[in-house]
Protein backbone atom coordinates (compact mmCIF):
# COMPACT_ATOMS: atom_id res chain seq x y z
CA UNK A 1 0.00 0.00 0.00
CA UNK A 2 2.93 2.60 0.64
CA UNK A 3 4.57 2.20 -2.46
CA UNK A 4 1.27 1.91 -4.32
CA UNK A 5 0.80 6.01 -2.48
CA UNK A 6 4.31 6.87 -3.78
CA UNK A 7 3.65 5.86 -7.38
CA UNK A 8 0.82 7.70 -7.32
CA UNK A 9 2.48 10.51 -6.05
CA UNK A 10 4.61 10.61 -8.83
CA UNK A 11 1.92 10.13 -11.73
CA UNK A 12 0.42 13.13 -9.67
CA UNK A 13 3.26 15.00 -10.03
CA UNK A 14 4.19 14.09 -13.98
CA UNK A 15 0.72 15.11 -14.33
CA UNK A 16 0.76 18.14 -12.89
CA UNK A 17 4.25 19.62 -14.84
CA UNK A 18 1.66 18.34 -17.86
CA UNK A 19 -0.83 20.91 -16.67
CA UNK A 20 1.80 23.58 -16.38
CA UNK A 21 3.02 23.36 -19.53
CA UNK A 22 2.38 26.82 -21.38
CA UNK A 23 -0.49 26.96 -23.76
CA UNK A 24 0.53 28.12 -27.38
CA UNK A 25 -1.92 30.93 -27.81
CA UNK A 26 -4.60 30.33 -30.23
CA UNK A 27 -4.59 31.87 -33.74
CA UNK A 28 -7.26 33.70 -35.17
CA UNK A 29 -8.41 31.99 -38.64
CA UNK A 30 -7.61 33.69 -42.43
CA UNK A 31 -10.79 34.65 -44.69
CA UNK A 32 -9.75 31.78 -46.51
CA UNK A 33 -10.00 28.72 -43.97
CA UNK A 34 -13.01 27.06 -42.95
CA UNK A 35 -14.65 27.79 -39.61
CA UNK A 36 -13.10 25.22 -37.74
CA UNK A 37 -13.31 24.50 -34.40
CA UNK A 38 -10.26 22.75 -33.00
CA UNK A 39 -10.18 20.13 -30.41
CA UNK A 40 -8.70 21.08 -26.70
CA UNK A 41 -6.56 18.19 -27.61
CA UNK A 42 -5.57 19.97 -31.04
CA UNK A 43 -4.99 23.24 -29.63
CA UNK A 44 -2.82 22.28 -26.56
CA UNK A 45 0.52 20.95 -28.62
CA UNK A 46 2.68 21.70 -25.80
CA UNK A 47 6.02 23.67 -26.18
CA UNK A 48 8.05 22.06 -22.83
CA UNK A 49 10.92 24.06 -21.34
CA UNK A 50 11.98 21.80 -18.63
CA UNK A 51 14.82 22.92 -16.27
CA UNK A 52 17.01 20.26 -15.91
CA UNK A 53 15.77 18.71 -12.83
CA UNK A 54 12.48 17.88 -14.64
CA UNK A 55 14.45 16.32 -17.13
CA UNK A 56 16.52 14.53 -15.06
CA UNK A 57 13.68 13.03 -13.18
CA UNK A 58 12.10 11.58 -16.24
CA UNK A 59 14.69 10.05 -17.51
CA UNK A 60 14.72 8.40 -13.72
CA UNK A 61 11.38 7.44 -14.42
CA UNK A 62 12.56 5.41 -17.12
CA UNK A 63 15.06 3.43 -15.35
CA UNK A 64 12.37 2.61 -12.97
CA UNK A 65 10.67 0.66 -15.79
CA UNK A 66 13.39 -0.60 -17.60
CA UNK A 67 13.27 -4.14 -16.20
CA UNK A 68 16.95 -3.80 -15.18
CA UNK A 69 18.33 -4.53 -11.49
CA UNK A 70 20.15 -1.70 -9.32
CA UNK A 71 17.26 0.71 -9.43
CA UNK A 72 18.21 3.27 -6.79
CA UNK A 73 22.01 3.03 -7.48
CA UNK A 74 21.04 4.35 -11.54
CA UNK A 75 18.62 6.22 -10.75
CA UNK A 76 21.24 8.11 -7.69
CA UNK A 77 24.37 8.24 -10.61
CA UNK A 78 22.13 9.87 -13.19
CA UNK A 79 21.69 12.12 -10.90
CA UNK A 80 25.36 12.86 -9.73
CA UNK A 81 27.94 15.20 -11.35
CA UNK A 82 30.13 13.22 -13.38
CA UNK A 83 32.62 15.51 -13.42
CA UNK A 84 35.98 14.43 -11.22
CA UNK A 85 38.21 17.50 -10.69
CA UNK A 86 37.27 20.15 -7.65
CA UNK A 87 35.59 23.20 -8.96
CA UNK A 88 37.41 26.28 -8.71
CA UNK A 89 35.06 28.07 -6.29
CA UNK A 90 31.72 27.33 -4.77
CA UNK A 91 29.16 30.19 -4.89
CA UNK A 92 26.41 28.40 -3.55
CA UNK A 93 26.03 26.19 -0.57
CA UNK A 94 23.07 24.03 -1.71
CA UNK A 95 22.59 21.14 -4.00
CA UNK A 96 19.59 20.81 -6.06
CA UNK A 97 19.43 17.57 -6.20
CA UNK A 98 19.93 16.85 -10.14
CA UNK A 99 23.07 17.47 -12.08
CA UNK A 100 22.99 20.89 -14.43
CA UNK A 101 25.08 20.20 -17.42
CA UNK A 102 24.97 23.84 -18.20
CA UNK A 103 25.74 25.29 -14.87
CA UNK A 104 28.57 26.16 -12.91
CA UNK A 105 29.47 21.56 -12.72
CA UNK A 106 30.21 21.80 -16.50
CA UNK A 107 33.62 21.72 -17.71
CA UNK B 1 19.00 -0.48 23.09
CA UNK B 2 21.16 1.42 20.37
CA UNK B 3 23.76 4.39 19.47
CA UNK B 4 22.74 7.52 17.60
CA UNK B 5 26.79 7.67 16.33
CA UNK B 6 25.85 11.23 14.28
CA UNK B 7 23.16 13.40 15.52
CA UNK B 8 23.53 17.34 16.58
CA UNK B 9 21.75 17.51 19.86
CA UNK B 10 22.71 21.54 20.20
CA UNK B 11 19.91 21.94 17.77
CA UNK B 12 17.74 19.98 19.30
CA UNK B 13 15.25 20.36 22.68
CA UNK B 14 14.88 18.39 25.44
CA UNK B 15 11.63 16.85 25.02
CA UNK B 16 13.89 15.19 22.29
CA UNK B 17 16.61 13.44 25.12
CA UNK B 18 13.04 12.12 26.32
CA UNK B 19 12.17 10.48 23.43
CA UNK B 20 15.56 9.00 22.58
CA UNK B 21 16.06 7.71 26.12
CA UNK B 22 12.49 6.19 26.32
CA UNK B 23 13.52 4.52 22.98
CA UNK B 24 16.64 2.92 24.24
CA UNK B 25 19.48 5.05 23.08
CA UNK B 26 22.24 4.81 25.43
CA UNK B 27 25.20 6.84 23.62
CA UNK B 28 25.37 9.48 21.12
CA UNK B 29 28.47 11.09 19.00
CA UNK B 30 27.93 15.04 17.86
CA UNK B 31 29.73 15.94 14.93
CA UNK B 32 30.60 19.69 15.24
CA UNK B 33 28.46 21.01 12.05
CA UNK B 34 27.18 23.66 10.08
CA UNK B 35 24.17 26.10 12.12
CA UNK B 36 22.32 27.09 9.23
CA UNK B 37 24.40 30.09 8.93
CA UNK B 38 28.15 31.15 8.46
CA UNK B 39 29.66 32.00 11.80
CA UNK B 40 31.48 35.23 11.87
CA UNK B 41 34.71 34.68 13.98
CA UNK B 42 36.99 32.02 15.41
CA UNK B 43 35.51 33.41 19.00
CA UNK B 44 32.43 31.57 17.95
CA UNK B 45 33.46 28.59 17.33
CA UNK B 46 35.35 28.20 20.26
CA UNK B 47 31.98 29.16 22.23
CA UNK B 48 30.76 26.28 19.84
CA UNK B 49 33.48 23.98 21.13
CA UNK B 50 32.32 24.84 24.82
CA UNK B 51 28.92 23.94 24.38
CA UNK B 52 30.10 21.00 22.63
CA UNK B 53 32.69 19.67 25.11
CA UNK B 54 31.22 20.92 28.44
CA UNK B 55 27.13 21.59 28.12
CA UNK B 56 25.35 19.08 25.96
CA UNK B 57 27.47 16.16 27.47
CA UNK B 58 25.87 17.49 30.83
CA UNK B 59 22.41 18.14 29.25
CA UNK B 60 22.45 14.61 28.10
CA UNK B 61 23.77 12.86 30.76
CA UNK B 62 20.32 14.07 32.75
CA UNK B 63 18.66 11.09 30.06
CA UNK B 64 20.88 8.41 31.22
CA UNK B 65 22.61 9.30 27.34
CA UNK B 66 26.56 9.27 27.28
CA UNK B 67 27.42 12.24 24.46
CA UNK B 68 30.70 12.07 22.81
CA UNK B 69 31.24 14.82 20.20
CA UNK B 70 33.83 15.43 17.01
CA UNK B 71 35.16 18.86 16.45
CA UNK B 72 36.29 20.70 12.84
CA UNK B 73 35.52 23.41 11.00
CA UNK B 74 32.18 21.95 8.74
CA UNK B 75 32.98 21.90 5.17
CA UNK B 76 29.88 24.58 4.40
CA UNK B 77 32.46 27.25 6.14
CA UNK B 78 35.35 25.76 4.14
CA UNK B 79 35.28 28.20 1.26
CA UNK B 80 37.57 31.03 2.93
CA UNK B 81 40.82 28.67 3.92
CA UNK B 82 42.42 31.84 5.86
CA UNK B 83 39.06 31.60 8.52
CA UNK B 84 39.05 27.93 8.29
CA UNK B 85 43.23 27.98 9.55
CA UNK B 86 42.40 29.41 12.94
CA UNK B 87 38.93 27.53 13.43
CA UNK B 88 41.28 24.72 13.39
CA UNK B 89 43.83 26.09 15.30
CA UNK B 90 41.81 25.87 18.52
CA UNK B 91 40.98 22.42 18.02
CA UNK B 92 44.01 21.13 19.92
CA UNK B 93 43.33 23.04 23.07
CA UNK B 94 39.92 20.85 23.08
CA UNK B 95 41.06 17.68 22.66
CA UNK B 96 41.82 16.73 26.41
CA UNK B 97 37.99 16.63 26.91
CA UNK B 98 37.08 13.27 27.46
CA UNK B 99 34.36 13.50 25.33
CA UNK B 100 36.57 14.21 22.26
CA UNK B 101 36.76 11.35 19.93
CA UNK B 102 38.37 12.84 17.12
CA UNK B 103 37.76 15.10 13.71
CA UNK B 104 34.34 16.14 12.36
CA UNK B 105 32.78 16.11 10.76
CA UNK B 106 35.15 16.96 7.93
CA UNK B 107 34.48 16.47 4.00
CA UNK B 108 33.45 18.42 1.17
CA UNK B 109 29.68 20.04 0.08
CA UNK B 110 30.28 21.67 -3.49
CA UNK B 111 33.48 20.09 -3.72
CA UNK B 112 35.71 23.20 -4.58
CA UNK B 113 39.93 23.41 -4.08
CA UNK B 114 39.30 25.68 -1.08
CA UNK B 115 36.95 23.22 0.47
CA UNK B 116 39.80 20.19 -0.28
CA UNK B 117 42.11 22.21 0.86
CA UNK B 118 40.61 22.51 4.27
CA UNK B 119 39.73 19.11 4.35
CA UNK B 120 43.86 18.26 3.77
CA UNK B 121 44.66 20.56 6.94
CA UNK B 122 41.75 18.54 9.23
CA UNK B 123 43.17 15.28 7.93
CA UNK B 124 46.64 16.82 8.85
CA UNK B 125 45.40 17.31 12.04
CA UNK B 126 44.19 14.20 12.91
CA UNK B 127 47.29 12.17 11.60
CA UNK B 128 49.20 14.28 13.54
CA UNK B 129 47.02 13.73 17.10
CA UNK B 130 46.74 10.25 16.34
CA UNK B 131 43.04 11.19 15.78
CA UNK B 132 39.58 9.46 14.50
CA UNK B 133 37.96 11.05 11.69
CA UNK B 134 33.79 11.23 10.83
CA UNK B 135 33.41 12.57 6.97
CA UNK B 136 30.75 14.45 5.69
CA UNK B 137 29.98 13.36 2.27
CA UNK B 138 27.95 16.12 0.16
CA UNK B 139 24.56 16.47 -0.44
CA UNK B 140 22.46 14.91 -3.79
CA UNK B 141 24.09 15.46 -6.78
CA UNK B 142 27.78 16.37 -5.55
CA UNK B 143 28.06 13.10 -3.56
CA UNK B 144 29.39 10.46 -6.06
CA UNK B 145 32.08 12.80 -6.96
CA UNK B 146 32.63 14.41 -3.61
CA UNK B 147 33.05 10.84 -2.45
CA UNK B 148 35.52 9.61 -4.58
CA UNK B 149 37.56 12.99 -3.94
CA UNK B 150 37.73 12.77 0.01
CA UNK B 151 38.87 8.90 -0.30
CA UNK B 152 41.41 10.08 -2.23
CA UNK B 153 42.48 12.64 -0.19
CA UNK B 154 42.49 10.34 2.98
CA UNK B 155 44.44 7.86 1.16
CA UNK B 156 47.49 10.57 0.47
CA UNK B 157 48.18 10.13 4.66
CA UNK B 158 49.74 6.98 5.22
CA UNK B 159 49.27 7.50 9.06
CA UNK B 160 45.41 7.67 8.77
CA UNK B 161 44.32 3.69 9.04
CA UNK B 162 40.73 3.50 6.97
CA UNK B 163 39.78 1.27 9.91
CA UNK B 164 39.45 4.48 11.54
CA UNK B 165 38.05 6.30 9.59
CA UNK B 166 33.88 6.74 9.34
CA UNK B 167 32.33 7.68 5.98
CA UNK B 168 29.01 8.78 6.78
CA UNK B 169 25.73 9.74 4.76
CA UNK B 170 26.53 6.88 2.24
CA UNK B 171 23.84 5.75 -0.60
CA UNK B 172 23.35 2.87 -2.81
CA UNK B 173 25.81 4.18 -5.25
CA UNK B 174 28.68 5.03 -2.87
CA UNK B 175 28.60 2.15 -0.31
CA UNK B 176 30.20 -0.29 -1.99
CA UNK B 177 32.61 2.05 -2.95
CA UNK B 178 33.40 3.11 0.87
CA UNK B 179 33.53 -0.56 1.63
CA UNK B 180 35.61 -1.36 -0.90
CA UNK B 181 38.50 1.12 0.19
CA UNK B 182 38.45 -0.36 4.25
CA UNK B 183 36.24 2.63 5.35
CA UNK B 184 33.29 1.96 7.74
CA UNK B 185 30.57 3.30 5.89
CA UNK B 186 27.73 5.06 7.82
CA UNK B 187 23.79 5.83 6.65
CA UNK B 188 21.89 8.51 7.74
CA UNK B 189 18.60 8.00 7.75
CA UNK B 190 17.06 11.73 6.63
CA UNK B 191 14.04 12.81 5.37
CA UNK B 192 14.27 13.87 1.32
CA UNK B 193 18.01 13.95 0.94
CA UNK B 194 19.42 11.14 2.31
CA UNK B 195 18.49 7.22 3.27
CA UNK B 196 14.50 6.20 4.26
CA UNK B 197 15.05 3.25 7.07
CA UNK B 198 13.99 1.10 4.45
CA UNK B 199 16.92 1.79 1.62
CA UNK B 200 19.19 1.66 5.16
CA UNK B 201 17.99 -2.27 5.87
CA UNK B 202 18.04 -2.42 1.90
CA UNK B 203 22.12 -1.68 1.73
CA UNK B 204 22.78 -4.02 4.62
CA UNK B 205 21.03 -7.06 3.13
CA UNK B 206 23.13 -6.34 -0.41
CA UNK B 207 26.16 -5.50 1.14
CA UNK B 208 26.20 -7.09 4.90
CA UNK B 209 26.81 -5.50 8.16
CA UNK B 210 30.27 -5.49 8.71
CA UNK B 211 32.06 -1.89 8.62
CA UNK B 212 28.88 -0.50 8.58
CA UNK B 213 26.04 1.75 10.82
CA UNK B 214 23.30 3.77 10.95
CA UNK B 215 22.43 7.21 12.32
CA UNK B 216 19.78 9.92 12.67
CA UNK B 217 22.16 13.23 11.52
CA UNK B 218 19.25 14.96 13.51
CA UNK B 219 19.43 18.95 13.47
CA UNK B 220 17.71 22.11 13.24
CA UNK B 221 16.19 21.12 9.49
CA UNK B 222 12.89 18.52 9.29
CA UNK B 223 14.75 15.44 10.69
CA UNK B 224 13.87 12.69 13.32
CA UNK B 225 16.13 11.83 16.57
CA UNK B 226 14.27 8.82 16.41
CA UNK B 227 15.12 7.36 12.86
CA UNK B 228 17.70 4.55 14.02
CA UNK B 229 15.12 3.63 16.45
CA UNK B 230 12.55 3.02 13.31
CA UNK B 231 15.13 1.59 11.37
CA UNK B 232 15.46 -1.25 14.06
CA UNK B 233 11.90 -1.77 13.53
CA UNK B 234 12.02 -2.20 10.11
CA UNK B 235 15.10 -4.97 10.28
CA UNK B 236 12.09 -6.77 12.94
CA UNK B 237 9.44 -6.11 10.39
CA UNK B 238 11.40 -7.53 7.70
CA UNK B 239 12.22 -10.50 10.35
CA UNK B 240 16.17 -10.03 10.64
CA UNK B 241 17.52 -11.96 13.74
CA UNK B 242 18.05 -9.40 17.16
CA UNK B 243 21.55 -10.05 16.64
CA UNK B 244 21.47 -8.64 13.58
CA UNK B 245 19.30 -5.43 14.63
CA UNK B 246 21.98 -4.64 17.56
CA UNK B 247 25.31 -5.30 15.45
CA UNK B 248 24.27 -2.66 13.23
CA UNK B 249 22.83 -0.16 15.51
CA UNK B 250 24.68 -0.96 18.76
CA UNK B 251 27.64 -3.24 18.47
CA UNK B 252 28.87 -2.13 15.38
CA UNK B 253 29.04 1.88 16.55
CA UNK B 254 30.17 0.66 19.77
CA UNK B 255 33.03 -1.45 17.82
CA UNK B 256 33.96 1.58 15.85
CA UNK B 257 34.15 4.26 18.34
CA UNK B 258 35.89 2.71 20.94
CA UNK B 259 39.09 2.69 18.98
CA UNK B 260 39.03 6.25 20.04
CA UNK B 261 39.95 5.77 23.71
CA UNK B 262 37.73 7.16 25.20
CA UNK B 263 34.01 6.17 23.52
CA UNK B 264 31.62 5.07 26.71
CA UNK B 265 28.60 4.09 26.58
CA UNK B 266 27.66 1.89 29.78
CA UNK B 267 24.48 2.66 31.69
CA UNK B 268 23.95 6.11 32.58
CA UNK B 269 21.88 6.66 35.60
CA UNK B 270 19.00 9.26 33.97
CA UNK B 271 17.49 11.72 36.63
CA UNK B 272 15.65 14.32 34.46
CA UNK B 273 12.08 14.05 36.49
CA UNK B 274 10.21 14.42 32.86
CA UNK B 275 11.02 10.96 31.89
CA UNK B 276 8.34 9.62 34.05
CA UNK B 277 5.43 12.21 33.36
Amino acid sequence: MEHRARVLDVAAFLDRLDRAQPQPQPQAPSPSSSQQARSPSQQSSPSPIEDFRVAAFRKAVAILGDGQTDRARRVLELLSDPSTEPIAAAHSKGATGAFDPKGAHAS
Amino acid sequence: MYIDPHIHMVSRSTDDYVRMARAGCAAITEPAFWAGYDRSSPAGFNDYFRQLTDFEPRRAAQYGIRHHTWLCINPKEAEDPVFAREVIALIPSFLANRNVLGIGEIGLNKNSRNELQVLHEHLQLASDHGLMVLVHTPHLEDKLKGTRLIMDAIASFPKLDPGRVLIDHVEEHTAKLVLDRGFWCGMTLYPDTKCTPQRAVDIIEMYGAERIWMNSAGDWGNSDPLAVAKAQMEMRRRGHLEALVRKVTFDNPNTFLSQSGRFDCTPLRPTAPELVR
